[in-house]
């Protein structure tokens, strides 16, 4: 009870910025329209029936995109951290795409792959399979050397060891690895959007932009930050979900 | 025969390069604008003989840089005061944590909206969101500044700025640099990105204009040389946190190591 208080006092500064912003902004504005002036903005997107549609497309992009990331980030993590000589061969090559920003490759991804889904998702995908990818390595790296001396003593082999040892132990690292990774699609998948201006709330933002909408742009903007707050705290009630029932904690080995 | 990592890498990427060059010589893979890896270092090679480019990437650098170091005052200043007063921690912390997870790039077409295509509009874009990372790893390293210390300081009869200079500046300092570092990263890809959306300047506009323009060669080497900058940033960064903070860092995630 005493937190959830805490948590309310700590709106205090946004709520002061928000009504100080409405009751002393000038309310036609052209730059700065008055919080009151955004909720209308989205009405009339919503009865225009663009703000729907553009959200379920921005939601199945992060998501679709998302998965691939998980997906190809974990099993090159598994690969690159159960195999050391795989991993110092692929370093360099690693090492200089990371570095490279994400959003720079569209360009590229259009002129090789068009305004298509694939473009899209594997824009995303590339920038978010990196935290997967090196947590799922760190996850590998954590496994006791004991645990491989016994997988080793019981004759396993290398599939089996992958599917029964490092597998079950390394969850937890690609869940915190899908934790990093949400925030950064949630990011390019906006960027690819406004870039292609076809789908998305990004082409909305970017639209309204473009025809001088500020309540619109203020009001998306807000929708975002919603959406953002929002995908974090699922994401984290989930891995929390599943982690309670999990048998091995990340650090217990 | 044993090869160092490092060599390995190398050969890692020699592999790579080779293939990219064999696949496309061949015929095996065809892309209309996927340039062989030779015609890209051609390209680069003009690239780095033209006078026009280093504008471009001063002015990139410049914007990242720029708005790191408003970032980094703003955030230091903020978080070492959210660390050191519990009630400020009440009144703000919702707040804070209502705002940080808003999406960077969202804030381009406000910033478009206010400033138009300025260098202002990419110091916005860049700076609000590179100030989470040093503010909270600000406020993480003055809160952690053990119990213990403040109980030594407070039986030496230390005075309120000996407390501040002795014990929690080089206390908390691992994770402010530690924020820097992420948020520095942060601002490089920033700069690119408005660059790309918002305001036409500097090397990610370049890529953009060469990738309409139907130049793949010169966008590819455009695109290397971002990639290069990316490294040297890590680089750096590595580098001088090591000098400042000696013994402090292993290095994170990497992977040339071991």
């Amino acid at each position: 009870m005493l937190a959830l208080a805490n948590a309310a006092k700590g709106f205090l500064p946004l709520v002061i910025a928000i009504g100080v912003w409405q009751y002393a902004g000038d309310k036609e504005s052209a730059l700065f329209p008055p919080p009151a002036t955004w909720w209308p903005a989205i009405a009339d997107l919503i009865a225009a029936d663009t703000f729907f549609p553009a959200l379920n497309a921005t939601l199945s992009l992060i998501g679709l995109s998302l998965a691939a990331a998980s997906l190809v980030g974990f099993v090159l993590g598994l690969v690159i951290g159960t195999l050391p000589g795989f991993r110092h061969w692929t370093s360099l090559v690693l090492e200089y795409l990371r570095a490279l920003p994400p959003p720079v490759i569209i360009p590229l991804a259009v002129l090789l792959l068009g305004y298509t889904m694939t473009m899209k998702v594997s824009v995303i995908a590339f920038a978010a399979f990196w935290p997967v990818m090196l947590n799922t390595i760190a996850g590998v790296s954590q496994i006791h050397n004991l645990t491989f001396d016994v997988a080793r003593s019981l004759r396993m082999t290398w599939f089996e060891t992958l599917s029964k040892v490092v597998l079950p132990a390394t969850i937890p690292s690609l869940l915190l690895g899908i934790r990093i990774a949400l925030p950064q699609s949630v990011v390019v998948t906006l960027v690819v959007e406004m870039f292609t201006g076809e789908s998305g709330i990004g082409s909305l933002m970017i639209a309204a932009q473009r025809n001088f909408n500020a309540a619109e742009v203020f009001g998306l903007l807000a929708v975002m930050g919603l959406f953002g707050y929002g995908l974090t705290a699922a994401f984290s009630g989930l891995e929390r979900a599943i982690l309670r029932r999990w048998p091995l904690s990340a650090s217990a080995s | 025969m044993k090869l160092s990592p490092l060599l390995r890498g190398i050969g890692g990427l020699l592999v790579f390069v080779l293939a990219w060059e064999f696949l496309i010589q061949s015929g095996m893979i065809r892309f209309q604008y996927l340039p062989p890896p030779s015609a890209i270092a051609i390209a680069f090679n003009e690239l780095i003989a033209t006078p026009t480019m280093y504008a471009e990437m001063m002015h990139t650098i410049g914007a990242a840089l720029g708005s790191w170091v408003i970032a980094a005052m703003i955030g230091i200043v903020l978080g070492a005061a959210l660390g050191l007063s519990k009630s400020l921690r009440t009144y703000t912390m919702t707040s804070i944590e209502v705002l940080r997870p808003l999406p960077p790039v969202a804030l381009i077409p406000v910033a478009l909206l206010m400033f138009g295509f300025s260098l202002k509009t990419e110091l916005f874009v860049i700076a609000i969101p590179a100030i989470w990372p040093i503010l909270v790893g600000t406020m993480g390293g003055v809160l952690s500044t053990s119990t213990r210390l403040r109980e030594v300081a407070r039986s030496l009869k230390l005075h309120r700025s000996e407390i501040l200079f002795k014990i929690l500046i080089p206390a908390a300092a691992p994770s402010v640099l530690v924020g820097c570092r992420l948020s520095m990263s942060l601002s490089l890809v920033l700069a690119i990105v408005v660059e790309m959306i918002g305001n036409p300047e500097g090397l990610g506009y370049a890529v953009v204009r060469e990738a309409q323009a139907l130049n793949p060669n010169l966008m590819f080497a455009y695109i290397i040389l971002i990639g290069l900058l990316g490294v040297l940033f890590n680089h750096f960064l590595v580098v001088a946190s090591k000098i400042l903070l000696p013994g402090e860092f292993r290095r994170p995630n990497s992977l040339m190591g071991r």
